[in-house]
């Protein structure tokens, strides 16, 4: 499979599991924020996540038309849900966006309650984690070694959660430090001194799993001796130096968010109280993840003859 | 009423002419790059010198596969839009007018069979000339082998008028997909196995 032909499926799995991610991470933030703080307030935080979400969902959707031969027959990809993980996948995220459109055209139009917004993260949130399952279910096939183990689940979830975050993390703090409305203030305060903080350390440590299963891989991929796996040695060989890059990023992001570093002078650190090392952090994660996806198609290699 | 079509191969007289691949491509009009029927070419060993002396100790043979009509598809079960199907006399038949290209069967056949149509936009596959086979006649491949390596019926009735196995070095193991095919190995084969012989027309069959 040649690389520069899985631009597509790059990009849709990429920010599909974003969306996923930002979603579940953002509503269980509003839920709990429910408690302390004005729904009007909330409102207007809950529109931003929703309306991002549902704009990356249908990109990334868009995106995997070019992948497909006859993209004009896509209404028969749900054709067989009794087998297949593709037509599971795309049945899930037709779930995932209706919710998600619901959500937000209820949230517009100011219907809502305790008990719809929990209804919406429950399903909203399952549609998402079950696309996420089928994705990486659907790569796990007997006869493609270099994506049937172990760190092809472990990956797209932790990639779900860390982007996921990140993009909370970067729009509310973008939002909430640019816009003037007087209901945000108490939530802006509340999200700067505390929540923020969370949804980096979340990040952190999602970053921490991620940096550890692709140190593992890169271990495991010199020591393969049986024959299919000796075949497999090079393939994994030959894009070591990727692998490497990757994993620098994935430590440089986890450095800017422990301790803000930012070899620029041009940016200050942590400890200023500026949010530039938040945009950073997300550049430098989601280049990170965009580098590993690329890597996973790259590993492709298909037993047999 | 036969239950389950399958290929038999005779290893050890193919001479790797290719007819049958010529064949196959000549009557469904595939252009250069699709091969619904390779023929791989297996190599492998080195001379050996004793004292003054260069002995040979290579070895090379040929197999001729196709899409295999396996008993348990993968390309099926993977099929978002239902395109492939298995009719009941066990040919798997790939409906192009189905197909949206998304290559997922492609992914999984460990034989290679599924091989994408850039024209149509369609994934495309050896449906065992079953228009010519409803009809009584034989394969394009089978009536074009100059050899006779090339041989077709019921999986059963093969398995027990040639013996054979389905399950010949370099092809993967046959418990993933249950391939309907009979092959009679290469004296080589064995050997092929322990030594690790190699593909050496990569070029030529992907």
């Amino acid at each position: 499979m040649m690389v520069s032909d899985s631009w597509p499926l790059i990009c849709f799995s990429v920010l599909m599991q974003m969306s996923v991610g930002c979603f579940i991470i953002s509503e269980f933030i509003c839920l709990t924020y429910s408690r302390r703080f004005s729904s009007a307030g909330l409102r207007l935080l809950r529109l931003l996540s929703r309306f991002l979400v549902l704009v990356l969902s249908l990109l990334a959707v868009a995106l995997s038309f070019f992948h497909l031969g006859k993209p004009w027959r896509a209404f028969g990809i749900l054709n067989n849900l009794g087998s297949s993980w593709l037509s599971r996948e795309i049945i899930c995220i037709l779930v995932f966006i209706l919710f998600v459109a619901v959500g937000t055209i209820l949230e517009w139009r100011k219907v809502r309650g305790q008990i719809i917004q929990q209804v919406l993260f429950l399903t909203g949130g399952l549609s998402g984690l079950f696309i996420v399952i089928s994705m990486f279910r659907l790569y796990m096939l007997p006869t493609v070694p270099g994506w049937n183990h172990f760190a092809t689940p472990s990956i797209f979830l932790l990639a779900c959660f860390l982007l996921g975050g990140q993009l909370t993390a970067v729009s509310w703090t973008a939002y909430l430090d640019k816009s003037k409305n007087l209901l945000l203030q108490e939530i802006r305060t509340y999200w700067n001194q505390k929540t923020l903080g969370q949804v980096e350390n979340l990040s952190l440590v999602l970053t921490v799993f991620i940096i550890l299963v692709n140190a593992l891989l890169f271990i495991q991929s010199g020591s393969f001796s049986q024959s299919d796996e000796a075949v497999l040695r090079p393939v994994f060989q030959n894009n070591a130096v990727v692998l490497v890059i990757r994993i620098l990023l994935s430590l440089w992001g986890l450095l800017i968010l422990a301790r803000g570093w930012i070899p620029f002078r041009l940016f200050p650190d942590k400890k200023q109280s500026n949010h530039r090392y938040v945009y950073f952090a997300f550049l430098v994660l989601f280049l990170a993840e965009v580098l590993g996806r690329t890597l996973f198609y790259a590993v492709y290699f298909r037993l047999g003859i | 009423m036969v239950k389950q079509y399958a290929f038999y191969i005779d290893s050890s007289v193919c001479s790797g002419c290719k007819a049958c691949q010529m064949a196959c491509k000549d009557k469904h009009d595939l252009e250069v790059g699709r091969l619904w029927r390779r023929v791989y070419e297996i190599s492998g060993g080195e001379w050996k010198k004793k004292d003054n002396l260069w002995s040979p100790g290579v070895f090379a043979y040929n197999l001729s596969i196709a899409c295999n009509h396996c008993e348990d598809p993968l390309c099926k079960k993977s099929c978002p839009t239902k395109a492939i199907s298995k009719r009941e006399d066990g040919i798997v038949i790939l409906n192009q007018k189905k197909c949206i290209g998304c290559r997922y069967c492609e992914w999984g056949c460990p034989y290679g069979s599924l091989q994408y149509d850039k024209t149509s936009g369609t994934m495309s596959k050896c449906h065992f000339c079953f228009d010519l086979i409803d009809r009584g006649e034989l394969p394009a491949c089978v009536s074009a082998c100059p050899m006779r390596a090339l041989d077709f019926g019921d999986l059963s009735e093969l398995r027990q008028k040639y013996l054979g196995s389905n399950q010949v070095y370099p092809l993967p193991p046959s418990s993933l997909t249950g391939p309907a095919i009979v092959i009679k190995p290469h004296r080589d084969s064995t050997r092929a196995e322990m030594e690790k012989g190699r593909i050496s027309n990569l070029e030529e069959v992907r």
